[in-house]
């Protein structure tokens, strides 16, 4: 409390210091994957993990665009909404690798992986459901890279103009509403295989 | 007061964006559009050839691949021509075209998935 003086230093801290948390908790799930011989579930639980923080960061990014105070802190809400859709943005890559990655696994030949499971169990939990998430969950990289140009492009003015605020509010909301739909399409064929498995 | 709500409305409404802002827009609408169309002829020839970069990840990685060139390349062409644009439409516009795209993209894939199968089930008999 001493040490910061002024709120934008404390923002700038107490920023470092989450990223520095969400570091440390990746490199803690892939070391831990790592030392179990449980790679492929660590690497889905860091696809999880970032799904997570890509919908909270969405989350915190409308609430600073309803309730930031820009006449007094205004440096600390433009570099929050920043960093919370820089942030979003390489989750929903991180997101796309690790996906990928358990896609290989996923549609493995072998009898027992999870694409031959499911199919034997609920063949509608392949196709469409999880062909229907594989597809368009590609559409995120696209979508949160738009949202965070106009973020780091418009900078202060997305706070102050209302056309903006608005346009920005509704992209962030669609976005989180249509993450949760493709989540949901991929929550059925996993849950299925991992209570089969 | 209420004349002062009347212009911050009338402002709100018509604003109008950068070239490049509407750049990104029609960019992302492009891609995301090409998402629906490859996922609809992923299995059609030649396309079921030209989608698989490689067989561990079959048409998916070429949907993959080819949805993020076409979003980049799209970006960087329509930068380059629309960038020195003062004021190119209105955000509302740009919003409505991409929702649009979204939209229409989410449409073609429940078709072309067959997400009547899914649909059927909830038919009472």
């Amino acid at each position: 409390m001493y040490l910061i003086n002024d709120t934008y230093s404390r923002t700038k801290f107490f920023l470092t210091f989450v990223l520095i948390g969400i570091f440390f908790t990746s490199f803690g799930i892939i070391f831990t994957g790592q030392h179990l011989g449980k790679q492929i579930e660590a690497i889905m639980l860091i696809h999880d993990f970032y799904i997570v923080l890509a919908l909270v960061t969405g989350s915190i990014f409308i609430g600073l665009l309803y309730f930031a105070n820009i006449e007094y802190q205004k440096k600390d809400a433009v570099l929050l909404a920043k960093i919370s859709t820089l942030t979003a943005l390489i989750s929903v890559f991180i997101i796309e690798i690790t996906g990928t990655i358990g896609y290989i696994e996923y549609r493995s030949v072998d009898v027992d992986s999870a694409k031959s499971k499911i199919k034997q169990i609920f063949p509608l939990a392949h196709s469409p459901m999880f062909e229907t998430m594989e597809y368009a969950g590609l559409i995120g990289t696209m979508w949160t890279g738009l949202i965070t140009y106009i973020t780091w492009y418009f900078k202060e003015k997305i706070f102050i103009n209302n056309a903006l605020k608005d346009a920005l509010i509704i992209l962030t909301f669609l976005a989180i509403v249509y993450a949760l739909f493709i989540s949901f399409m991929g929550i059925v064929p996993t849950k299925i295989a991992s209570v089969q498995g | 007061m209420e004349s002062k709500t009347r212009i911050n409305s009338i402002t709100a409404s018509i604003y109008g964006v950068s070239g490049s802002i509407a750049a990104a827009f029609i960019a992302c609408s492009i891609s995301i559009i090409s998402i629906g169309i490859l996922t609809a002829i992923r299995h059609t020839f030649p396309f079921n050839e030209w989608l698989v970069p490689t067989s561990l990840l079959s048409q998916y990685g070429g949907i993959f691949l080819y949805s993020h060139l076409i979003w980049i390349a799209s970006w960087i062409l329509l930068y380059s021509q629309l960038k020195k644009r003062i004021t190119f439409g209105q955000i509302r516009h740009w919003m409505i075209i991409f929702i649009g795209s979204v939209l229409a993209t989410t449409l073609i894939m429940m078709y072309v998935l067959d997400w009547m199968k899914i649909f059927i089930l909830f038919i009472p008999r």
